[in-house]
């Protein structure tokens, strides 16, 4: 099989794995070297879907020792199989890159033959891309539960960011649909990873050419939608993640069907406005100041899905409003629906200056249609008379009611440059 | 009858510097600043040459870099490189307040001239970093890779830098077909030419396997039930795709 063929099939196996961040590493080029990692991170392309692409994003092979319902490479799926030879990937890796087609390589795999293996085999990639053939872009790496921690400390000296995939936020779910998979076993790597940064931080502080550890950090995918778990488990877990193992990112996937296993449930289309609304508290949580039990609980366990969670939890809470723009505090600033990290900072900068006025605001980048009736500006408030939540959610729905119901939220993209998913954050 | 005044450059930074120390020197209020290449004599304004004059020039670049901020050096450069027609007096008026403010001139986002600064700023910035992953080179019969792009604003010497220490050990070339200029790269340092857009180009053997690798991963990487073609065009907008291997039109494939 020729590797233009084996691209397709490993690439078309990868698409569901929506990490295609190249940020958070400044990797330098070496002497005669080739490439670099840019901190910020550099979109190269948009697929037909809207997603970023950054990284060469394939598996090293789809010929899985496993059978989980979910997946689509399962070893009982009848679809073509290939493995790519480690001069492949590093050919097409470094040819791609002299082009600029990407910014590196986000290398996964299925588990073949066994956990070591595969890691053995990602390890042979590694060293040839960045020791034989000097490349110095950007290189994120899957970990495989279950290999040898000595493996995944070898491929983290190599990598700038690893990840291992939850994919399912209960074990429960993984118990149904991935019988073969432990928890522990994903959530062991995970701290290896994060003892492995750990490690190499302080060690830095001493020897300052000690080697750097996956110095762009970890991610992870959730599944939404292929359970019963609710939004509120599911943000409990990123929020435990982000807290516990320090990772960069957690990722959230809508389900796509891609089997007619019984355990899984029966949807035409993959749930994307919920994913949105994950990914929207998601950044409430990382910038916003909140936490998971502010936006859900026990009793309301599921985002409401014509509204965000920020203005969800605004008209909840709406004996603090309105708020007057030119004295509010920034964490205070930051709670109105309209008004997000950039004009929250922008506001404070700006009004050391001038009392700011409604036209001031437009200009900042306040989305005013959502934020007037939650503010005033020297007094004034231009909202609806009533500060009953149910009037001003009628309105706001009243507004938003004739857009497409995924872009319900459709606000300034700050910090979307380098930003491998082009979702809508809350503002 | 309201007469103002237009001051003519010769479109070169320098030049449009020796503009700023004018108006400052001659205590005049110039309503534009423009190239004298695009102006259009006007019946109600009188127009004033400026020849660049190097000394008024870096009188003005160590006046910004000491008494505003090297961010504001940065800000005017790239207002400059945005080819804007109004972007000379813009860069007047920011200077202006930031010889009041200082440093802190950036903050003052309310204030409509500060406000368009940074606006176009930003649009510059943007294109400058949407090239950065947008750019496509292909390599030539001689080895060079060679790449062409039709930018809105004149950055192919903010990339360069980027490019020099991503390929040191390359030969290359950013080609702004549209203005006639590249970047070219010798593996030591990189200089810009004018250069006319090539009538035919010889690419090496191995690039149409590279490209065809290129579709192919592009088309295999969509999902289709999350297809959003308008998302697409909003991140990558439609005027960048004809340079695209995996959108554009083959040129020389």
């Amino acid at each position: 099989m020729d590797a233009l063929r084996k691209l397709e099939i490993l690439a078309d196996a990868a698409k569901y794995d929506v990490s295609c961040s190249s940020s958070g590493s400044n990797r330098q080029n070496k002497k005669g070297g080739l490439g670099n990692a840019s901190a910020a991170g550099i979109c190269h392309s948009w697929t037909d879907d809207g997603r970023c692409i950054s990284l060469l994003k394939i598996l090293m092979s789809n010929s899985c020792i496993y059978d989980c319902a979910y997946c689509v490479n399962r070893s009982s799926n009848d679809l073509p199989r290939a493995t790519f030879t480690p001069e492949e990937v590093a050919d097409i890796t470094i040819n791609f890159y002299k082009r600029n087609y990407i910014e590196g390589l986000f290398l996964s795999s299925a588990v073949v033959k066994s956990p070591d293996h595969t890691m053995e085999q990602f390890i042979e990639i590694l060293k040839k891309l960045r020791d034989v053939e000097n490349f110095n872009g950007y290189i994120h790496l899957k970990a495989i539960p279950g290999a040898d921690k000595k493996l995944l400390d070898k491929a983290g000296s190599y990598a700038d960011r690893m990840s291992v995939n939850i994919e399912l936020p209960t074990e429960d779910g993984l118990r149904m649909l991935a019988p073969q998979k432990k928890q522990n076993e994903i959530l062991g790597p995970m701290n290896d990873i994060k003892q492995g940064m750990l490690q190499s931080i302080e060690e830095r502080k001493i020897f300052r050419n000690s080697p750097k550890f996956v110095p762009a950090g970890q991610t992870t995918q959730l599944i939404v939608g292929a359970t019963k778990d609710s939004d509120y488990r599911i943000l409990k877990l990123s929020e435990g993640l982000y807290n516990d193992f320090q990772l960069k990112r957690v990722y959230y996937s809508a389900f796509v069907p891609v089997s007619t296993n019984p355990l899984l449930p029966r949807i035409s289309s993959p749930p994307l406005v919920r994913e949105n609304r994950l990914y929207q508290a998601d950044w409430l949580l990382r910038f916003y100041g909140f936490n998971s039990d502010e936006l859900l609980s026990e009793d309301k366990p599921d985002f409401d899905l014509l509204l965000d969670p920020k203005c969800d939890w605004a008209l909840r809470n709406i004996d603090k409003f309105p708020i007057e723009i030119n004295r509010a505090e920034y964490h205070m600033l930051l709670r109105v629906p309209g008004i997000g990290v950039k004009s929250a900072q922008r506001i404070v900068s700006s009004r050391r200056f001038c009392q700011l006025d409604f036209d001031d605001l437009k200009k900042l980048g306040v989305v005013l249609k959502r934020a007037k009736y939650f503010i005033t500006c020297k007094g004034i408030h231009s909202g609806i008379k009533s500060m009953e939540p149910v009037n001003i959610r009628a309105n706001i729905l009243g507004d938003s009611s004739k857009k497409d119901p995924r872009q319900l939220s459709l606000f300034d993209l700050e910090g979307g440059m380098g930003n491998d998913l082009n979702i809508e954050l809350p503002v | 009858m309201i007469s103002t005044l237009s001051y003519l450059y010769d479109g070169s930074f320098e030049g449009l510097l020796t503009a700023v120390w004018e108006a400052y020197y001659a205590k005049e209020d110039p309503s534009e600043i423009i190239w004298e290449g695009v102006s259009h004599p006007n019946l109600l304004s009188s127009t004033k040459m400026i020849y660049t004059d190097a000394n008024k020039a870096d009188r003005v670049y160590r006046a910004v870099e000491e008494k505003i901020s090297h961010a504001a050096l940065r800000r005017i450069f790239y207002i400059y490189l945005s080819e804007e027609p109004e972007s000379g007096i813009i860069v007047l008026n920011y200077l202006r307040i930031g010889f009041r403010l200082g440093a802190a001139v950036d903050d003052y986002h309310a204030e409509p001239t500060v406000l368009k600064s940074e606006k176009l700023y930003n649009k510059v910035a943007m294109e400058k970093h949407r090239l950065a992953g947008l750019i496509r080179f292909k390599r030539l019969e001689s080895g060079v890779f060679y790449s062409k792009i039709d930018p809105d604003h004149n950055v192919i010497a903010l990339l360069a830098p980027h490019f020099a220490a991503r390929m040191p050990s390359e030969y290359w070339i950013l080609h702004d077909a549209g203005r006639g200029i590249a970047v070219f790269y010798d593996k030591n340092e990189w200089v810009v030419r004018n250069l006319e857009t090539p009538e035919d180009i010889v690419l090496k053997e191995e690039e149409e396997t590279y490209q065809e690798m290129w579709k192919a991963y592009y088309r295999h990487l969509s999902i289709e039930s999350r297809k959003n073609m308008s998302l697409k065009k909003r991140m990558m907008p439609v005027r960048y795709w004809k340079n695209l291997i995996e959108e554009g039109i083959e040129l020389w494939s």
